[in-house]
Order: C-alpha cells, then structure tokens, then sequence
C-alpha cells in the first residue's frame, strides 16, 4: 500500500509520528551514543592548538584536526533549525575534533568527537562519530585493501561521511533531499565492520567499500524524528548492509559513484502501557553520484530512489518508494571565491508526487510531501583556515522541514525561503 | 614502474641565490610565470621516475609505501602559493582545489592523514633532504644535489 499510514485518532504525537516516518526518506543508522563531556572536547581542542605541526611535540604519524561552524538563519515562514520565522537564529553550530594515528604504516587509528546544536533537531551534545582501527595488509600501487572496524561512518554519495565539514561541502546545507539533517547521526555512522578495496589503473581509480553494523538508531533525535515523539520503549538497530563503489577518473575529475544501503530498525515497546506496538522500519535508499570537476567550474548531480516500509505498530504494514534529486552547478571566479547555483527535488512517496493521496487519506496539507528547492549561495575561501558562506533557498513543499522546530501543524507554510550565513573554520 | 635513478641536478650556489629571490618574488605576484616544478624526494629513495596516477596517489595521500615498504613522507607548500597550485596543474594533471578536498576528505572520515605542510622552499628543501621517504616539490634551480629528481612520466 502506498502514502497512507492509517492515523491513530488518539494522541497527536502519534500523528505527527506518522507523518515523520513517511516522510523519513534518510539514509541509514545509531546504537548508543557515548557522552564523554565537553571538557573532552575542550581538553582536545586544547590539545589542538599546541599542535603546530612544523615544531610539534607530537610524533609526524599522530595528526589532530578541527572544524568548526557557527550558522546565522531567517526564513520567511516556518522554522529550520531554531525559532528563524522572521527571525535571526544563531542556533545552529557544529564543532568537531579528530585525532589519527598510524602506529605502523598499514595501520591507522582514528577518531572524532563532535558537538551539535541545531534548533530542536539536536540538543547540543557531544558524541562519538567514529572511532576505527584500519588495517590495510596490502597496499601497492596499483590496489589496496584493507579492513576497518569499530563506529565507521557511511559511505553514501559524495558527502555523507564529512557532511559536517564546511570546507568539504559547496553549501551551508547539503542538499536536503539527499542528505536530509533530521537524522543526521543515523545516516552518518554505524557500528561494526567493513571491507574497502581500491583498484588504481590507467583507465581510473575504483575505490569499493561494503560494510555491515548497526545503526545509531539510539542517537539524539532519531526516535523523534522516525516515530514523532520520544516513545518510553527503544528504537534499536538492527544488522544493516552498506556500500558504495565510487570511480575516479584522471585524478577526479569525473567522479562517479553508486551507493546502496539496506537499513533495519527494530521499534521495542517498555511493556504494555507503551502507546506504540512493537514494529520494524526498512530504508533501502539507492545513490547515483555524477561529478565533472574543470579548473573554474564542477556539476555534480545525485539522485536515487529511497524505499522506506514498515510493519507493525499496531498498523497494516506499507511501504513507499521516495524520489530525491539534485543537480548544481558551481563556479569558481578565482580560487578564493565561488558561487553555486542548485536545483534539489524531494518526493516523499513517487507514487503520490503531489501529496493529493496523502492528503485525501490524512487530511494533512499535500504539500507537506514534497520540496522543490532552488538554492543560489557563494563561499569566500579566505585562507586555509576560515571560510564565510551566504545562500538563499526558495522553497516549495516542506518534505523535508524538521517537524520538530514546527510543532504547530497548522502554521507551516508551503512556499517559504531561507536566507543563511556561515562562518567555519578548520585546523 | 619504480626505474633505479640515473642522475642528479647539481645548481651553482650563486644562481640558486639569485634564482630564490625571483622565486620568492614570483610567490608573492600573481601573474608572474612560474619555473618549472620537478618532483624530488629524499637521496635515499632509489626511484628514478613515476608515472602520473602513482603520483597522485602518493600526493593524494592513497598511497602510503615506498616498493621497499618504507613509509611515504608527503610535503606540500601552503596551498596559497601559486607553486602549489602549478604543480598540481601541470605535474599532477589536477587542480589544487581536487586535491584539497580529497585530503579533507580522508582527514574528516578518519580513512587517511594529510600531508606534511611546509611554509617556503627553503623549509620545502631542508625537510625533503633531512627525511627517510620525503617527497615534494621544487622549481628546477631550487634543487641541489641532497635531494633527488624524479622524472614523471605522462601517460
């Protein structure tokens, strides 16, 4: 059966939590998140800043890293990560640390703590993103394989694994159809293994990774974001599948990719008084990634389809097939500055592109089933160290629009636009 | 794919002082032309030529070992520099930014390391000569008989 979840007519957070998991077209997965405290984080980042590489204390095979973003958001209706209705909000920032070392030269250690505040999608705390041990038994010039273990992060697209680093993304926000920020820790990292073999030869490099772990089904916001509301019983993640072989020719400049993940997440109810039944949710989203990087200019395209089912919650089992797309193009007038201009679609349910069906079934505005985004944004590159950003979004449809900083359904309009700045910076 | 050296370019002292302060000139002026790069590394490595996609992926920082299993040293200039920025071009046959983003890249997904970074071709020298398994980069008369050329071949 296709966009409708029957509503339970009782409890509005159930409402909403029908809504969220239709529209939950995200990727992929949590298990716990560790919260080691911010004096860990500041204890890094002091660390950080003693660490010059040119004279460093430090041996040359251990590296630490930092990033940092402080964003500045208005939109002309409704609320995106903070209260930004007519209103400047500062509430949305992101600050990580990551330490790596390689002990020998086919091994590498690695891991990276991160804080994050956006609006009421995420509270602000610190948790693990990943924490790995590398092993690579063969590496040559012509391949390497190898095997990685512990929190690894996703390889989806072209941008999920450093999705919220500044400096390696065009944009404040990355397209939203397909790297949708509700659920951002699930779709960033999962706990378990994977395998990567990277082939380099005349024709290009071909760089596979195939992993299984368990989602970050347990991560902050995740629950509410998929159920709609922070149920007493646990979301858990359930043993998940992912890929990506990824095809890089003359040195990247045609980059070409396609990524796959089967996602299980299993819905345990805290005993009978639980409002939610016991349930599964399945997200099977598929990538195509095109990019064409010149010296002044790159076009980068990504779309797939995103399948998303579910059974049980006390409902009849259905299941929708999502379609997100985005294509962009950017230039670079000299290496310090760039511009970029996005076309990025989200359907929610392909079978009920304009949200009538739903609507007719629900009640609910059709518009809250799809997003159609132009994005117009440039980046200043100041220095190695620090970047300014600006763009604007004109948005039609709310499909992806975090319910979570818009609990009044009534208020949220269909057609809205965000005006956004950045300052980031690395070390 | 890794030929035994042949030869060294040994640079009279006096040129080499005249040649830095044209290059540092040249650093600093956006439209000047730029020398001509070659890739050097330590006198201990004994490769005398690579080919173009072994070398991006050694500057691309996939590639982590020397064919005697000695591990790879990478320096590059402060990506700022226009010298960074022709070597990319011309010896790499990519453009800075690429090789920018791959590093961040590996840095931020905890997959790699960066490359060691240097601020002048002075430090670009010393640390190539003083390191086991350097390489970088260097305009022709930078170059002096403690650190090897090695020739790229295109494909």
């Amino acid at each position: 059966m296709r966009g409708g979840w029957p509503l339970r007519p009782t409890a509005e957070g159930i409402l909403r939590a029908s809504i969220r998991s239709m529209r939950a077209v995200t990727l992929s997965n949590d298990l716990e998140i560790p919260r080691p405290g911010r004096a860990v984080c500041l204890a890094l980042a002091l660390a950080a800043s003693t660490n010059s590489r040119a004279d460093s204390p430090l041996p040359e095979n251990f590296q630490i890293h930092a990033f940092a973003a402080q964003n500045a958001i208005i939109t002309s209706a409704n609320n995106l990560f903070g209260d930004t209705d007519n209103h400047l909000s500062f509430d949305f920032r992101e600050v990580g640390v990551n330490g790596s070392w390689r002990p020998r030269n086919n091994i590498l250690l690695a891991a990276q703590g991160t804080y994050r505040l956006a609006g009421s999608t995420d509270d602000g705390s610190v948790r693990l993103d990943y924490g790995l041990i590398d092993y690579a038994p063969l590496s040559t010039p012509d391949y390497k394989v190898g095997v990685r273990a512990g929190r690894l992060l996703n390889p989806l697209g072209f941008y999920n694994e450093t999705r919220d680093v500044a400096f390696t993304r065009p944009s404040i926000l990355l397209p939203q159809s397909i790297y949708f920020d509700r659920t951002r820790d699930l779709a960033l990292s999962a706990d378990g293994g994977q395998f990567y073999g990277d082939y380099y030869s005349s024709l290009g490099d071909f760089f596979l990774q195939a992993g299984v772990g368990f989602p970050r089904a347990g991560a902050t916001g995740v629950e509410g974001a998929l159920l709609g509301f922070d149920f007493p019983g646990e979301l858990k993640g359930e043993p998940s599948f992912l890929g990506r072989l990824l095809y890089e020719r003359d040195g990247g400049r045609l980059r070409l990719a396609l990524s796959g993940a089967l996602v299980n997440l299993q819905y345990e109810p805290a005993g009978v008084a639980d409002p939610l039944p016991a349930g599964d949710i399945t997200f099977t989203p598929i990538i195509f990634s095109a990019q064409y990087n010149a010296e002044k200019w790159s076009l980068t395209s990504e779309f797939g389809p995103r399948g998303f089912s579910r059974s049980g919650f006390g409902q009849a089992p259905s299941s929708t097939v999502g379609e997100s797309a985005y294509v962009e193009g950017l230039y670079r007038f000299t290496p310090k500055w760039e511009a970029f201009l996005r076309y990025d679609v989200l359907f929610t349910d392909g079978g009920d592109r304009d949200g009538k069906k739903f609507q007719a079934q629900t009640g609910l505005p059709n518009f809250f089933r799809f997003a159609k985004d132009v994005t117009v944004g440039g980046t200043w590159r100041i220095n190695r160290w620090a970047l300014a950003r600006a763009e604007y979004h004109y948005v039609n449809g709310t499909a992806w629009l975090p319910l979570e900083d818009n609990t009044n359904l009534a208020e949220i309009e269909q057609y809205w636009s965000v005006f956004a700045l950045q300052i980031a910076l690395r070390y | 794919m890794y030929p035994v050296r042949a030869s060294r370019r040994v640079i009279p002292a006096a040129t080499r002082q005249g040649i830095r302060c044209l290059g540092l000139f040249m650093l600093f002026g956006a439209a000047a032309p730029t020398f001509a790069q070659e890739v050097v590394v330590n006198p201990d490595i004994s490769v005398a030529s690579l080919d173009v996609n072994t070398l991006r992926s050694i500057f691309g920082m996939r590639q982590s070992t020397w064919p005697d299993g000695s591990p790879i040293r990478v320096y590059v200039l402060d990506d700022g520099s226009g010298v960074h920025r022709h070597f990319a071009k011309d010896k790499l046959n990519i453009f800075a930014y690429q090789l920018e983003q791959a590093w961040d890249r590996l840095v931020f997904s905890g997959t790699g390391q960066a490359p060691s970074r240097v601020k002048s071709l002075d430090e670009m020298r010393d640390r190539i000569t003083a390191t086991p398994g350097a390489i970088g980069y260097l305009p022709e008369d930078w170059i002096d008989k403690n650190v090897s050329v090695v020739r790229v071949e295109k494909q």
